[in-house]
This record gives C-alpha cells, structure tokens and sequence, in this order.
C-alpha cells in the first residue's frame, strides 16, 4: 500500500486568518477535477462517489453517493443542492477550516455535485457567526464566477450552473437540514416533517440534495485523483480522511486531519493535542459533539481508531468529530446543566416532547447543580430523559431532543457519583464556589423589580 | 440568553431610524433578490444588510421596509427576525460583543471573563455600557472552540482570554 500523502483536503491551505486564492488554488492542481468531471456523465460522477463509500461529514455518516442517487429524475421541476455549513454543534469548527482557508475546494465540490445531481444552483449556507467565512466564500465565488467556472457556461461547456453564498443569523436548528431549507426559504429555521424527504420535496418543493461542507469538500479529490487514491486513507467502515476538532482541556485545541483507521481517540487527545493541561489526567471525553455520548477515560474507549464503527462499538459516536476533552476537575453536574441549557435554547418549539422536555432536563439538572435536589432525583432524571424527543418513534419532527437526551443518560451512566456528590454536598462545587455571586445577584435583581 | 430591558414598542417608533434611505440600499438589494426563485427567500441576506447599513438594529420603518420590498406581511419579518438571535429589533450598542459561554469555553473560564465584563462595565450580560459602545452578549458555540475560551465583536476575533485580556481588550480599542 502506498503511503497517504497528508493532509489531503487542506493540502496546501493557508493558515487560519489566510484565504487561499484563485490563483493559488489552481496551482495547487485546483479546477483539474472540474474540467474531468465536464467530460464525464452525471452518473459517472455520481458511480465515483458511490464506488468511495464517502459517507455524510455532518454527523450521521450517510452515504453521499447513495442519498445523490434518491433524486427523481425528470419531474420537470428544477433540482437544488444545499451545503451545510451551519457548523453550530458545540465543540466543532472543522467546516471553518475549509470555508475559511480553502473555500474554492468547497466551490469545486459544489460545481461537481450539482453537475452530478442534475442542479443548477447550489445554495451554501453559513452560519452568521462565520462572517469571515463568508466573505471568504463570497470572495471565492465571485472569483469562480469570472474565471468561467461558474455562470451560463461553465467552462464552455455550455452547461449552467451557479453557487451562492446564504448567511444564517444564529440559530443551531437550521444545521439540522430541512431547518436549513426553511431557512434558505426566507423564514424561521422550523424542520420539516419527513416524509416527503428532501431528495423528493426540498427546497421551493424540488428535489434538493444536502450535503455537509466537508462532505462536499471531498469531491473534488474523489473526481481528480480517483475511487482507489481516495480510498487509500480510512477503511471500509470510515474510508477517507476526517477533520477533527479537539478542545476543552488539553494542552493544545487545535483542528487536525486524521486518517480514521489509524488514528486512535487517545491519539488525537494525547499526541495531537498535547495531552491533558495543567500536568492533571483525563477524566471524560465527548468525541463527536456535544450531542454524542460521553466516554470514561477506560483503554475500551480509548483505544480505539476514530471510525465511524469504532467509536460506535466504543459507546459512543463519531459524529461530526468535534473532540471534547475533561480533566479530572471537572464537575459533571455543571458540564452536563450547561449543555442542557444549550439544548433548550435552541429548541426551536415545534415538537412538545423537545420544547418541554429539553426544559425539564434542564430544570432538574439545575436542581442538583444548585444543592436543591433530591438523591431520588438521579433516577429520575435518568427516567425522564427516556420520555425527551423521540424522532425515531415519530414523536419529534427532527433530532434535536435526542441530542439532549444522549448526552444526558451517558453522564449519568459512567459519572453517577459527581450527581449524588452534588446532592449530598449542597450543589455542584462550581456552584458553591460562585454561589456568594448568584445570591447577590438575586438579591439585586429583587431589589431592582420592587422599584 | 440576555437580560436587555427592553424598549417600549411605542417608544421604539420615535427613536430615529439613521442609516441610509431605502432606496439608497435597492442597488445592494436587487441583485440578492435576483439569486433567488422567490423573492420572500431573500428575507435572511436582506436583512442583513439592512441591519448593517443602519446601526446594527431593525427599526420598525426598517421592517415595514423590509416587508413591503420583497411583498411578506410584516408580520412575517417580526417573526423571523425574533427567532435569530443574531438579528435586533432593538438598539445595540456601537458594537455588539458576544461572549461564548457554552461547553469547551467553560471548561477554560467563560464564566471568569463574563464576570469580569459584569464587574467592570458595571453590567448584566445582554446589558449596553453606559457610554452606548457595546452591548455584551453570551452566545453559545463560536465555534472558535480551539481559541476557548473567546469572544467577538463583530467580525473580530479573540481567544484564549483571561479576566483581565477580556477586559483590556474592550477597552483597548480605538473609540
Ligand atoms: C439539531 C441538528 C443540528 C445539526 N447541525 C448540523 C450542522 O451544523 N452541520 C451539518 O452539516 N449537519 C448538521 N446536522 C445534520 C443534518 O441534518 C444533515 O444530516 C447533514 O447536513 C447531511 O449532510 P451529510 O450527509 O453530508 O452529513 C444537524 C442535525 C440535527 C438534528
Ligand atoms: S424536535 Fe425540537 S428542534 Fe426539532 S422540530 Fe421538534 S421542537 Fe423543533
Ligand atoms: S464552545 Fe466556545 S467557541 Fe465552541
């Protein structure tokens, strides 16, 4: 087997706070999988993505090629592609890396699939924290756009094909895909129900194919170098390469590209990031997000490589590979309230189960935090996290909730005793450390709403 | 989350709407309106550069505006603008500061440089300094996660904050 060149999709990326351009893009072999891809059929792309196996960077690891093939073909009505790049899951800002510093890759792809799929128009959306993200992409599109790649006649081809730029304003629902399409469509980020699936009824009730900004990123590589190259890093389970995002408490956050398959979970913390700060140890770890499972510090967790089926088997999931990292300090009463309040915020409201249910996880997680509960309300919050969100059942319209619940029934699992050191101890340590802080406050407020 | 005391609508009205006329802002508008197979799809890119070309906040005229240019009713525009976050129906300051509060801040004292904000601007989170310059927000994610904990003023980025940067930072700047 021949050695992997890496990286792969930042080969040749500026540094954070540098775009590349045009110019240096093209040197860099960019555009070549275009000119390919114009002299190929829809399908031949599409065979290509297939013949990968590159699955979904977005989180749930669906397979790109597959969901291209779900299009209908001749409805008669126009067909959309949407990238997501909303990258609002706490603890990822892989998406940013491309966006930011190697955005024509994300429009090469872009070109690609839409030509794949059978679209003329991509939409991008970014969310509206990224502004130098946008005006990175903007920058690249336009730059596209007057080199011929973009526009009525792609390369003197003939054939059509546009890519714009659709800046979110802070919402985390419109990463789940069809929020995104309500709000591409001008309104508030509300999921849809499926069926009818985005495929078939997505955008303005046309077929629309979404597909994560690394995902689509991958493209271009698969188009230029070929299925075998491109297989030559990961393996069956997890082929390709994976951006990673680590953060939290190690001594070097930093974003890195791994080949899966011979990547460990321990690696990434311990030798790409540094280790744990502060000289302390390792207590917990989320690998893929704050929606995934918690992970103890245990070999069986650890060791592991970072494939989608790995980190599975491990109790957890890849996710969208946004590595959250906890020294023995921490407190994870306060972890878990605070990504409780996160969920609940950005409920969108739709779904009872979710709006209620995220608050209530949030309120009895807060009891315990701030010394107000019960030893009984361990187990009940275990119990009622099962009664949170449900999509799978149909009892949601999207995911969200279930993200929340997660999280929750894993902390509670493998760190049972920081919940009942909270309730014997009068609340978690960060709260008796600031509770002088939130009384007076209190106190103030009172004071401030007798006026 | 933020605990802004909010302006009273009627009073709202009076305040007033500076930036520049509608009109002058069709030539930026048009050709994002043009990018879509409905004009009601360019609500989000409208309103931003709306938002941004008069004082960082939507005016009641701003939103009639808004709802007569791409034919919603206004109501539609209120309801979008209250889901995101990102978009104000009231006065901010002259900058808007977003302090990231959630999980991988956290763990390096987010919470430390709120306070330290609170204590020195003599604010609640969500609340605008005296002198009407910033408006100092929590957010969740920036996903700036690798610079934790962080903060943005506007498209400014900074990480790795203490009590004490976060401070010097805001007050460092160029007034
Ligand atoms: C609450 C929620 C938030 C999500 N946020 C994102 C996001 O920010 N970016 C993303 O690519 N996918 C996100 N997803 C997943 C998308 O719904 C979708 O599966 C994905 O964009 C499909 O692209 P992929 O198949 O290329 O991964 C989210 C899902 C849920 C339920
Ligand atoms: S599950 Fe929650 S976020 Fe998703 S649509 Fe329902 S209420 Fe909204
Ligand atoms: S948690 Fe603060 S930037 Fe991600």
């Amino acid at each position: 087997m021949s050695a992997v060149e890496f990286p792969r999709l930042l080969k040749g990326a500026p540094p954070i706070g540098k775009r590349q351009t045009l110019a240096e893009y093209e040197a860099n072999g960019g555009y070549q999988a275009l000119k390919k891809g114009l002299a190929q059929t829809p399908d031949e792309i599409t065979k290509m993505v297939l013949d990968t196996g590159l699955r979904g960077r977005g989180g749930a690891g669906f397979p790109a090629g597959r969901k291209w093939t779900f299009v209908p073909k001749n409805t008669g009505k126009p067909v959309y592609l949407a990238v997501n790049g909303d990258e609002s899951e706490p603890g990822c800002f892989k998406d940013r890396q491309i966006i930011e510093r190697v955005p024509h890759l994300l429009v090469e792809g872009a070109i690609l699939a839409c030509r794949a799929i059978g679209a003329n128009t991509a939409y991008v959306y970014i969310r509206g924290e990224y502004p130098i993200g946008i005006r990175c992409m903007e920058e690249a599109v336009d730059e596209a756009r007057a080199a011929g790649y973009l526009g009525d006649n792609v390369m003197g081809s003939g054939w059509k094909c546009d890519v714009w730029i659709h800046s979110g304003a802070g919402a985390y629902i419109c990463g789940e895909e069809t929020g995104m399409l309500s709000s591409i469509e001008g309104g508030r980020g509300y999921p849809r129900i499926k069926p009818p699936f985005p495929a078939v009824e997505g955008l303005w009730r046309s077929p629309t194919i979404i597909n994560n900004v690394e995902t689509i990123a991958n493209v271009p590589l698969i188009v230029r170098d070929g299925v075998a190259d491109w297989k030559s890093s990961g393996d069956a389970d997890t082929p390709g390469t994976r951006l990673v995002g680590v953060s939290g408490h190690v001594n070097r956050p930093c974003h890195i590209e791994i080949d899966p398959a011979k990547t460990t979970l321990r690696e990434i913390i311990f030798d790409h990031a540094g280790g744990i700060w502060k000289g302390r140890h390792l207590k917990a770890v989320i690998p893929g997000g704050s929606s995934v499972p918690v992970l103890p510090n245990k070999p069986e967790a650890l060791d592991v490589p970072f494939t989608y089926g790995a980190v599975k088997n491990a109790g957890s999931l890849a996710g969208a590979a946004g590595v959250i990292v906890m020294d023995e300090t921490t407190c994870m009463v306060d972890a878990l309230l605070n990504l409780m309040e996160f969920y609940h915020h950005e409920s969108c409201g739709q779904c009872t189960p979710c709006r209620e249910g995220t608050g209530w996880l949030e309120k009895l997680v807060h009891r315990i935090w701030a010394g107000q509960g019960r030893m009984e309300d361990v187990d009940l919050l275990d119990r009622v996290a099962d009664t949170v969100g449900g999509a799978g059942a149909g009892k949601t319209i999207c995911f969200l909730a279930d993200s929340a619940v997660m999280p929750t029934k894993s902390f509670i699992k493998h760190f049972r005793a920081d919940f009942e050191a909270a309730v014997r101890g009068g609340g978690s340590p960060v709260y008796l450390a600031r509770k002088a802080r939130i009384d007076r406050k209190h106190a103030s407020h009172a004071v401030g709403a007798a006026h | 989350m933020t605990t802004t005391k909010r302006v009273d609508p009627a009073e709202l009205a009076k305040l007033p709407c500076t930036g520049p006329s509608f009109d002058d802002l069709r030539g930026k508008l048009d050709p994002i309106v043009a990018r879509y197979p409905q004009r009601a799809a360019a609500l989000l890119p409208v309103l931003w550069v709306v938002q941004r070309a008069r004082a960082g906040w939507l005016h009641p005229k701003s939103i009639r505006e808004v709802a007569e240019y791409l034919a919603v009713p206004q109501a539609h525009v209120e309801g979008v603008i209250t889901f995101y976050t990102m978009f104000k129906d009231q006065p901010v300051g002259r900058d808007v500061v977003v302090v990231c509060k959630t999980l991988s801040c956290r763990l390096r004292g987010a919470q430390e440089v709120m306070d330290a904000l609170e204590d020195h601007f003599g604010i609640d989170m969500g609340g605008t300094t005296k002198d009407g310059r910033y408006t100092i927000e929590t957010g969740e994610c920036l996903g700036l996660c690798d610079m934790a904990p962080c903060m943005t003023i506007d498209e400014e980025r900074h990480g790795n904050l203490t009590p004490e940067s976060a401070v010097k930072t805001l007050e460092g700047r160029p007034r």
